[in-house]
């Protein structure tokens, strides 16, 4: 009887002391990741989870009034029922119908990514929206730009107010809400999530291609995950621009290397690679098994038949996730 | 004797409590005498050999490459000032970081320990850790002009003009990268020679700094070869390199 009031009283000076560091009015962190992947590589004791800037990001990130025209947000190119890549559109087009130079990846478990963009050239999640923001043929806005476009909408208020208790516009309380919203775009109820939680079973074609995966495909695209986030040659041809890599880092060597995109939803986020050359899932497996090895310096031997091609492809689909594609927090705010 | 001492524990809590609670209230500072005083940098921007004024927007042409050129827009990052006392010791300012251009070109740092200070250093560019650290403000905010939002890192010198010698009319050097082997950072360590900066709260004094602009095209660069640069690379590095050669302390004003 006695100890538990001596603990109340503990916990009560704990609390009391914790009031006077953190004057937070929410501390409850409104992002739960997955206590079976690894720890996220997000980080930023400054921008601590919570409902209201969530909600906050979510009508930013669906706000065409952030682009130049007015016709384009983020989630233009990053659609949830595509698992957050394109349209199935080899390049995106911004605004004026410019056309880029890129597929759009998916933005599915980017708080597991330690860099941005094809050629991992962004570092830090919370200043990647500045890209497409200000990119000639995405955006097209500039930071002020963006930071008036917020201001002159009425729409922002309640929330600024919910999130910050004031409707005070910067590059931090715009950016800030943005990261936190992607952060919870997190992708890990799939099929192959239940097997490995023992809560569901793979059919015989999907357990004999999630074997072939093991055997040809996880050493780049790791569970859980489904990437290590680092840069591989896989081999594809040179399209005529993109050197990948070597665009940041100046380093011949680094030339055809690209960041690893992660399968999960691959099923939905055709065409594939960093220009969207190929249309379906055969084609990828049909390029790895030609592929010139002086060019994918990492690939394991990679031959497949054609029955271990469609067994790979039943595992592979088996990442797909329907409750993330229909979970109503991440679509666009009506 | 074991209810007893839970009771001690309590009450000790609960006087734990209390205090925790008064300590809520506003700190009063403790010493009223101030015991720190300001300094100013001033950047004094010049042209050649003969350290003539420079000016934004006016006609000059370079002593090594001949070439015309005008600059229209000259900005730098100068970051991480250190001061050293004539005893040893060092004062880092915290969160030094500084966007200088030749219309604002001082800079007023406060909270510097009393004393004698013999030598400054400071990098002009921003460290490698500011680059990636994600989102901040300030002098490094990214509205500032001064940041690659496609590659991760500032533009730690940006110098536009024009020139009848370029290809395009144009010249636009943006200069930045804070890995090896593409550093276009640089650290300088300038000792006040026989003067010395006294820090007292009553006095501002001003250390004067000489900026060369013609130096970015040592060696000589010519306007025709290279007009732009929007990446790192070894021209980049180079310049940069050309550009904080061209820093030399000027005077102390007490």
């Amino acid at each position: 009887m006695k100890f538990p009031r001596l603990l109340g009283a503990g916990i009560l000076v704990l609390l009391n002391w914790q009031a006077c560091r953190e004057p937070q009015i929410e501390t409850r962190n409104a992002i739960e990741f997955p206590s079976d992947f690894p720890p996220i590589s997000y980080q930023n004791p400054a921008n601590p989870f919570t409902e209201a800037h969530i909600a906050l990001g979510r009508k930013l990130f669906y706000d065409p009034n952030l682009s130049l025209t007015r016709n384009i947000s983020c989630g233009s190119c990053h659609a949830q029922v595509h698992g957050f890549a394109d349209h199935n559109l080899p390049l995106s087009f911004g605004i004026f119908g410019r056309k880029g130079k890129r597929n759009s990846p998916s933005l599915v478990n980017v708080a597991w990514m330690p860099n941005f963009m094809w050629d991992g050239g962004i570092r830090h999640l919370d200043v990647m929206p500045i890209a497409p923001l200000t990119d000639s043929t995405e955006m097209g806005m500039t930071l002020p730009l963006v930071l008036e476009r917020v201001k002159e909408n009425e729409e922002y208020k309640t929330l600024f107010m919910n999130a910050y208790g004031k409707f005070e516009v910067s590059e931090t309380s715009v950016l800030l809400p943005l990261s936190q919203f992607m952060l919870s775009i997190i992708s890990d109820q799939s099929k192959y999530d239940r097997v490995r939680r023992s809560q569901d079973k793979f059919t015989a074609n999907e357990s004999n291609g999630y074997q072939i995966f093991k055997e040809n495909c996880s050493s780049c695209h790791q569970e859980p995950l489904f990437t290590r986030n680092d840069f591989q040659k896989n081999g594809i041809t040179f399209n005529g621009e993109e050197l990948g890599r070597f665009r940041i880092t100046q380093i011949p060597e680094d030339s055809f290397y690209f960041k690893v995109p992660t399968l999960r939803n691959v099923e939905l986020t055709y065409p594939y690679m960093h220009d969207g050359r190929f249309r379906t899932l055969e084609e990828v497996l049909e390029a790895y098994n030609q592929v010139d090895r002086n060019h994918a310096p990492n690939l394991p031997e990679f031959n497949l038949n054609s029955i271990e091609k469609e067994q790979l492809i039943a595992f592979l689909k088996t990442l797909t996730d329907y409750s993330l594609i229909s979970n109503h927090k991440l679509s666009e705010p009506r | 004797m074991k209810t007893h001492n839970q009771k001690y524990i309590i009450m000790a809590l609960f006087t734990l409590l209390v205090f925790g609670f008064s300590s809520c209230e506003d700190k009063q500072p403790i010493d009223n005498s101030p015991k720190t005083g300001e300094v100013n940098l001033e950047f004094g921007h010049v042209w050649g050999l003969d350290m003539a004024p420079f000016y934004m927007n006016q006609t000059y042409v370079h002593p090594m490459s001949k070439d015309t050129l005008e600059i229209n827009l000259l900005k730098y990052y100068i970051s991480n000032v250190v001061l050293h006392k004539n005893d040893g010791s060092t004062y880092k300012v915290p969160e030094s970081y500084y966007l200088i251009d030749p219309n604002n070109n001082k800079v007023r740092i406060s909270g510097i320990p009393t004393g004698d200070y013999t030598k400054v250093d400071f990098l002009i560019g921003v460290d490698s850790l500011s680059n990636f650290s994600g989102l901040q403000g300030g002098a490094l905010n990214p509205s500032n002009g001064m940041f690659w939002s496609w590659s991760t890192g500032y533009i730690f010198i940006r110098v536009e003009g024009t020139s009848p010698q370029s290809s395009t009319g144009l010249f636009m050097y943006h200069l930045g990268g804070y890995e090896a082997p593409f550093i276009a950072s640089h650290s300088k360590s300038m000792s006040f020679g026989n003067d010395i900066l006294s820090v007292n709260p009553s006095t501002s004094p001003t250390i004067h700094f000489n900026v060369n602009a013609a130096k970015f095209w040592h060696g000589p660069v010519k306007l025709n070869d290279l007009n732009v640069i929007h990446n790192i690379s070894e021209a980049s590095t180079q310049m940069s390199k050309n550009f904080a050669d061209g820093f030399i302390l000027d005077h102390i004003h007490p």
